[in-house]
C-alpha cells in the first residue's frame, strides 16, 4: 500500500520570502541623501566664504582705526618719557660729581637711532 | 572706622596722572570713543582720513617708530577722527546710537547688526557722502542680502521699531 498525490496535485511550496518591501526604490534613497548632503556642503562652503569676508571686514575696520589709537598711544607713551626725563634731570641736581659722571655716560655707542629707556629687573652687568 | 578701612593701605591711590605732555607740544583733544561706537564709525573714519592716516603710517615707518617724531601727524589723525565722529552725531546720531548699541549687544559681530548698519550707511551717505567700502573683494558682504550667518532678528526688529517712530514724527 502507498501514499499517493491527492487528486489534482499537491498545493504548491512557498519557497520564497513574501516579506513587504517597506521604504521606496533604493535609487530614491542613494539620489536623495547624495542631494541633501550636496546642498549641505554647498551652503557649508558658502558659509564658510562668508565668515572670511566677515574677518576681512573686521580686519580692515581694524586697519582703519589703528592710527588714531597708535596716535593716542604714542601721546602718551611721549607724555611718560618726557616726564621720566624732567624727573632725571630733578635728580640729576643734587648728585655728587662722581655719579654724576656716571650717570652722564651714554648707555648705547651706537648713536644712529632714538631708543626708549628700557628697565629690566637684576644686577647692574658691571657688578655681576 | 568700617572694618575695611583697617586693611586698606595707608596710601591713597588715585588714577590721575600729573605728569602732563611738555607745553613746548600742543595740546590736542582724545577721541574718547569706546570700541563699539568706534567700530561703527570706523569705515567712515578710514574713508574721511585716509591722507593724514596714511602720512601718520608712512611717518612710523620712516623713522623707527617714530613715537616722538610723529606727534604732529598724530594730532593731525585724532583731529580729524574727530571731526568725523563729530558729523557723524550731527546729522546721524540718532542711526548711529541704534547701529553701534546693536553691536555693543551683539558682541561686536558686525553680521549680526545688519539692519541698522544699512540705515546708518544710507544717513551718513546722504549728508557727509561717505561711504562703507571693504577693499580687496568686489562682493561687499555687508550689502548681501541673504547671509548665511544672519545671528539673531533683534536688530531687525529694533530697526523696525527705530524707522516706524521717524516715520509717525515725521508725518506728525
Amino acid at each position: 500500500m502507498q501514499d499517493l498525490p491527492p487528486i489534482g496535485g499537491y498545493e504548491p511550496v512557498q519557497w520564497k520570502r513574501n516579506l513587504p518591501s517597506r521604504g521606496f526604490r533604493a535609487s530614491i534613497y542613494f539620489w536623495g541623501i547624495t542631494g541633501l548632503m550636496a546642498f549641505g556642503f554647498y551652503r557649508f562652503y558658502k558659509g564658510v566664504d562668508e565668515q572670511r569676508e566677515l574677518s576681512r571686514e573686521k580686519q580692515w575696520s581694524r586697519f582703519y582705526l589703528q592710527p588714531l589709537l597708535l596716535a593716542e598711544e604714542d601721546r602718551n607713551v611721549a607724555r611718560r618719557y618726557y616726564s621720566e626725563k624732567a624727573r632725571q634731570d630733578l635728580v640729576r641736581e643734587s648728585m655728587s660729581d662722581e655719579v654724576k659722571a656716571k650717570f652722564d655716560k651714554e648707555i648705547y655707542n651706537d648713536k644712529s637711532k632714538f631708543r626708549f629707556p628700557q628697565y629690566t629687573v637684576g644686577i647692574d652687568p658691571a657688578d655681576r | 572706622m568700617v572694618l575695611g578701612g583697617l586693611f586698606t593701605s595707608r596710601h591713597q591711590w588715585e588714577n590721575v596722572d600729573n605728569n602732563q605732555l611738555p607745553t613746548s607740544i600742543p595740546e590736542v583733544e582724545e577721541v574718547g570713543a569706546t570700541s563699539a561706537p568706534l567700530l561703527a564709525a570706523s569705515y567712515f573714519i578710514g574713508a574721511q582720513c585716509k591722507p593724514y592716516n596714511d602720512d601718520f603710517m608712512l611717518c612710523k615707518d620712516e623713522n623707527n617708530g617714530g613715537t616722538l617724531d610723529c606727534l604732529k601727524e598724530g594730532r593731525r589723525v585724532t583731529r580729524c577722527a574727530i571731526s568725523v565722529l563729530k558729523d557723524i552725531n550731527k546729522y546721524c546720531f540718532d542711526e548711529f546710537k541704534l547701529h553701534y548699541e546693536c553691536l555693543e549687544q551683539e558682541n561686536h559681530r558686525t553680521g549680526h547688526c545688519r539692519p541698522s548698519e544699512g540705515v546708518l550707511g544710507k544717513c551718513i551717505f546722504e549728508h557727509m557722502k561717505l561711504e562703507k567700502k571693504i577693499p580687496g573683494v568686489e562682493k561687499q558682504i555687508h550689502l548681501n542680502p541673504s547671509p548665511v550667518y544672519q545671528g539673531t532678528s533683534k536688530d531687525k526688529q529694533k530697526t523696525a521699531e527705530f524707522l516706524k517712530a521717524r516715520e509717525v514724527k515725521e508725518s506728525a
